[in-house]
C-alpha cells in the first residue's frame, strides 16, 4: 500500500453519486471547503488498475473526519429483485472499525446523515444510539449540517450564518456555467460527480476570491 | 571544490525554503470570511489551475 498522506484537514465523503443527489453532494463539499477544510472522496482520482476498496481504506486512512449520508440506503422499488445500495453503511462501518481498532484513529470524528429523522434504527440498530442528523433533501440543511460539525471539531473555526453561507454557495451555483466556458467545457461538463478535482479547483479559486 | 558545492547547496536550499515559505505566506492570505481556504488533494482534469484562476476571475468580472 501506498505511504499514508493523513492530514489534519482531510474531510472523507461518503455519499450517494447518483445525478439526483448532486445539489446535496455539492453543497457538502461547498461547505467543507468553505470552512477550510479538503473533500477527499472516490471521485477524486480515475486510476482502474487502483482496486476500489483499496482506495477507499487510503482515503479513510488520511482523513481524520469523514461524513457520512445513508439516506440511499432504502428501498429501490416494490420488486424484491432490486435491493438497496449498501456501499455507504459499508463505508461508514470501514470507518468506525477503524476507530475502534487502530490507534491512530482513534480521535477520528464522524457525522451521519440521514433524509428523514429517526428511521436509522429501523434498517441499521446497531447505530441505536447515535443521533444521525435529518437534511430532508435540503442542500442548504446540508450546509448547516457539515458547518456545524466542522466548526466543533479540532482546527475547526468559528464559522458565518446560515444566510451568508446560503447566498455564496448560491452565488457559486451561478458562476458554474461561466467558469467552465471560461476553461473551454461544456456549461454541464464541470459537476461534482461529473469532474471531481476540476469542480473542486473551481470551488477553491471561487472561495480565495469571494471577499475581493 | 567541495567547499564551493556546499555553498551552492545552501544557497540552493536557502532559496526552495524562501519560495516556500512566500507560498505559505501566499496560501495564508486567501481566506473565504477569514478561513484559510485548503487546496485541494489532486490536480484539475482538462485543464490547469491557473486556467481556473483566470475562469473565475473573468466570472466574478462579468456577474
Amino acid at each position: 500500500m501506498a505511504r499514508s498522506r493523513r492530514d489534519a484537514l482531510n474531510v472523507f465523503v461518503n455519499a450517494p453519486f447518483d445525478p439526483a443527489y448532486d445539489p446535496l453532494l455539492e453543497a457538502m463539499v461547498f461547505m467543507i471547503h468553505a470552512a477550510g477544510f479538503r473533500a477527499r472522496c472516490a471521485l477524486e482520482e480515475n486510476d482502474s488498475g487502483d482496486i476500489r476498496l483499496d482506495k477507499l481504506v487510503r482515503l479513510i486512512d488520511e482523513s481524520p473526519r469523514s461524513i457520512h449520508d445513508l439516506s440511499r440506503t432504502k428501498p429501490v422499488s416494490q420488486q424484491a429483485s432490486e435491493l438497496p445500495r449498501f456501499n455507504m453503511p459499508f463505508e461508514l462501518g470501514l470507518c468506525m472499525g477503524a476507530r475502534r481498532f487502530s490507534a491512530s484513529h482513534r480521535y477520528d470524528k464522524i457525522k451521519i446523515m440521514v433524509s428523514e429523522p429517526y428511521k436509522l434504527p429501523e434498517y441499521l440498530s446497531d447505530l441505536g444510539g447515535n443521533d444521525p442528523d435529518a437534511h430532508h433533501e435540503d442542500p442548504h440543511q446540508v450546509l448547516m449540517i457539515v458547518r456545524d460539525f466542522l466548526q466543533g471539531s479540532r482546527r475547526g473555526r468559528p464559522l458565518p450564518g446560515r444566510t451568508a453561507l446560503v447566498a455564496a454557495f448560491d452565488r457559486f451555483k451561478r458562476a458554474i456555467p461561466r467558469i467552465a466556458e471560461g476553461i473551454e467545457h461544456g456549461a454541464g461538463e464541470i459537476g461534482v460527480r461529473k469532474n471531481f478535482p476540476t469542480f473542486v479547483w473551481c470551488l477553491t479559486e471561487f472561495l480565495k476570491g469571494a471577499e475581493n | 571544490m567541495l567547499k564551493k558545492s556546499a555553498k551552492k547547496d545552501a544557497k540552493t536550499s536557502d532559496a526552495a525554503a524562501k519560495k516556500r515559505r512566500a507560498l505559505k505566506a501566499e496560501a495564508r492570505h486567501f481566506t473565504f470570511m477569514g478561513i484559510p481556504v485548503a487546496d485541494p488533494a489532486v490536480r484539475p482534469r482538462g485543464t490547469t489551475v491557473k486556467k481556473i484562476r483566470e475562469a473565475v476571475a473573468a466570472a466574478r468580472k462579468s456577474a
